[in-house]
């Protein structure tokens, strides 16, 4: 935003001075890392392969034989199926909280707690109720991802303005129409927000719960490199995770940019 | 078409003598108080108001800061009830707000992510049953009336003060109230857009035959629009009604007559002195 604010002169050559300042950095990141690495920075036996070089053609090599495709789709898989299921819980949840005030009372306390626990910690919980496996990882992806969902949903609906309400009910609208075309909209932005949260913290996690009895994705990839001490792979691997997750994060900027109102 | 000609000519009859013989109540008030508990006290904000308001009458509610005159608007759209008293609207006592009062708030109630066409159509989607293309034709022809229809793509971020308040009565008129209750709706308007939201208020409601109840602080339009002028006092009663006898039009040409000047200012000392007198120890703000 800020950064648009700069450029406002709204010709080309300052938006392509601007891009050129994000390249910039991203190079000067991966001249810094080479340099380290061909100084040894990281140890005799491991700087070459920890090197951008390195990962960049084991990169290549991941691609061609699909070991990228192989661990990428079921971690995203994990991701977006734990995401639905939190969607679909986690936004009518947060409405009713944000509305009824009495509600929000009554739940503030056990969520803020919940909200707080490291969904690794039910690790050993999730595996008795659902074994090793998918359903697990589903499972604690989805625990970690409600909360920043249904308390910024709880968030926007509580913004609503009373101002509005009165108006739609000197319009004559009932409770049905009242939630769908003030309370939801109007909390859009916090839900956005919450999303961006949930995938953001979603991602973080799928790479620990995919250590714990997997046999794909990239979580399980990584130990999977270093147990064939293909540390350059792991290396990529680590590029690969990064990558998506700035990728989904720029999807939720857009969403968010797309679907916000000002005031 | 027979119906126009006799509403026409009661509103005449009303302009003329400034009565409301031979027409029907609408909105009657009976003994209604309003008690609200400030600091442990309780203070009566309303206080045993019995009003009569006819179909198609324009009344103006002026008083003193504090004298409730917002209240008695809240009582009678429904957001409030009653301590004590009873108000009907088309002898049914009413509960709660409803699509027949329309009420025109002094703060916009705009919604943010809605453009102007969008905001104007909320109304009619809140009542179903028509068609998008119904709706958005029925929105245009008020935004119209309003003379916004060179904003209609606009959201209200990028509207001016004047341009909201032209809105939020477009979103109120297209629901076709009976009823339009407006509460200093034109506060903080500069004098121009002002002159021009009377006139388009007086067209429409002589276009529409909606019955209004406008609440405002400035005398001047209170004058210029009320058939009738209830002042309230401190103590938040209606210490009197003033029948406003003067013929309309009442803005351009007309009020540049002499004579009609000279009635519109000895109209307006009366209410002000009403005014000053119920105003008691507390700043007069005429």
């Amino acid at each position: 935003m800020a950064n648009t604010q700069r450029s406002g002169t709204g010709n080309i050559g300052a938006f392509l001075v601007d891009r050129s300042y994000y390249v910039l950095g991203v190079l000067l990141f991966l001249v810094v890392w080479q340099a380290a690495s061909m100084l040894k920075l990281f140890g005799n036996d491991f700087s070459e392969a920890f090197s951008p070089l390195a990962a960049a053609l084991a990169l290549i090599e991941m691609a061609k034989d699909g070991d990228i495709v192989r661990h990428a789709v079921p971690s995203l898989r994990r991701v977006l199926v734990s995401l639905a299921f939190a969607i679909i819980v986690a936004l009518p949840v947060g409405v009713l909280v944000g509305y009824f005030k009495r509600l929000e009372q009554l739940t503030y306390v056990v969520f803020q707690f919940m909200r707080m626990i490291s969904p690794l910690a039910w690790m050993p919980i999730a595996i008795i109720i659902f074994g090793v496996g998918d359903v697990s990882v589903t499972f604690l992806l989805w625990l970690v991802a409600i909360w920043p969902l249904i308390l910024n949903t709880a968030h926007g609906a509580g913004r609503v303005s009373p101002l509005w309400l009165n108006m739609a009910k000197t319009m004559g609208a009932m409770d049905a129409g009242i939630l769908r075309k003030i309370i939801i909209p109007a909390a859009i932005p916090d839900m956005l927000t919450g999303l961006r949260l949930a995938v953001g913290v979603s991602w973080i996690i799928l790479v620990p719960a995919e250590m714990l009895g997997v046999p794909d994705g990239l979580g399980y990839f990584i130990l999977d490199t270093r147990d064939r001490f293909r540390y350059d792979q792991l290396i990529a691997t680590i590029v690969v995770i990064g990558a998506i997750g700035y990728l989904l994060d720029s999807v939720n900027r857009w969403l968010i940019s797309k679907y916000s109102w000002k005031i | 078409m027979e119906n126009l000609i006799k509403a026409e000519t009661m509103s005449e009859r009303l302009h003329n003598d400034g009565t409301t013989v031979g027409r029907n109540t609408l909105i009657s008030l009976k003994g209604v108080s309003k008690n609200f508990r400030k600091n442990g006290k309780e203070i009566t904000v309303v206080n045993d108001c019995s009003l009569e308001i006819a179909e198609n009458e324009f009344l103006v509610i002026v008083g003193p800061t504090g004298s409730g005159k917002s209240t008695l608007l809240k009582l009678i759209a429904g957001f409030e009830a009653p301590t004590t008293g009873e108000i009907r609207v088309g002898g049914e006592i009413i509960k709660g707000p409803g699509a027949d009062r329309g009420m025109i708030f002094q703060e916009y109630a705009l919604l943010p992510w809605r453009n102007v066409l969008k905001n104007v159509e909320l109304g009619l989607e809140f009542k179903g049953s028509r068609s998008e293309a119904d709706n958005r034709a029925q929105a245009m022809k008020y935004i119209d009336m309003v003379g916004l229809s060179s904003a209609v793509n606009k959201h209200p971020v990028e509207l001016s003060g004047g341009m909201k308040r032209r809105v939020s009565l477009a979103m109120i008129l297209v629901t076709k109230p009976k009823i339009l209750l407006m509460d200093g709706p034109f506060n903080a308007l500069d004098s121009k857009t002002k002159m021009t939201l009377h006139a388009e208020i007086t067209r429409i409601w002589e276009h529409e035959h909606n019955t209004i109840i406008f609440v405002t602080s400035d005398l001047d339009e209170a004058v210029k629009l009320g058939d009738r002028i209830a002042v309230m006092n401190q103590s938040g009663q209606i210490s009197k009604i003033f029948h406003n006898g003067l013929p309309r039009p009442r803005t351009g040409k007309a009020a540049l007559d002499t004579e009609f000047h000279n009635r519109f200012i000895k109209l307006r000392e009366e209410v002000l002195n009403e005014v000053k007198a119920g105003a008691g120890k507390t700043v007069c703000e005429y």
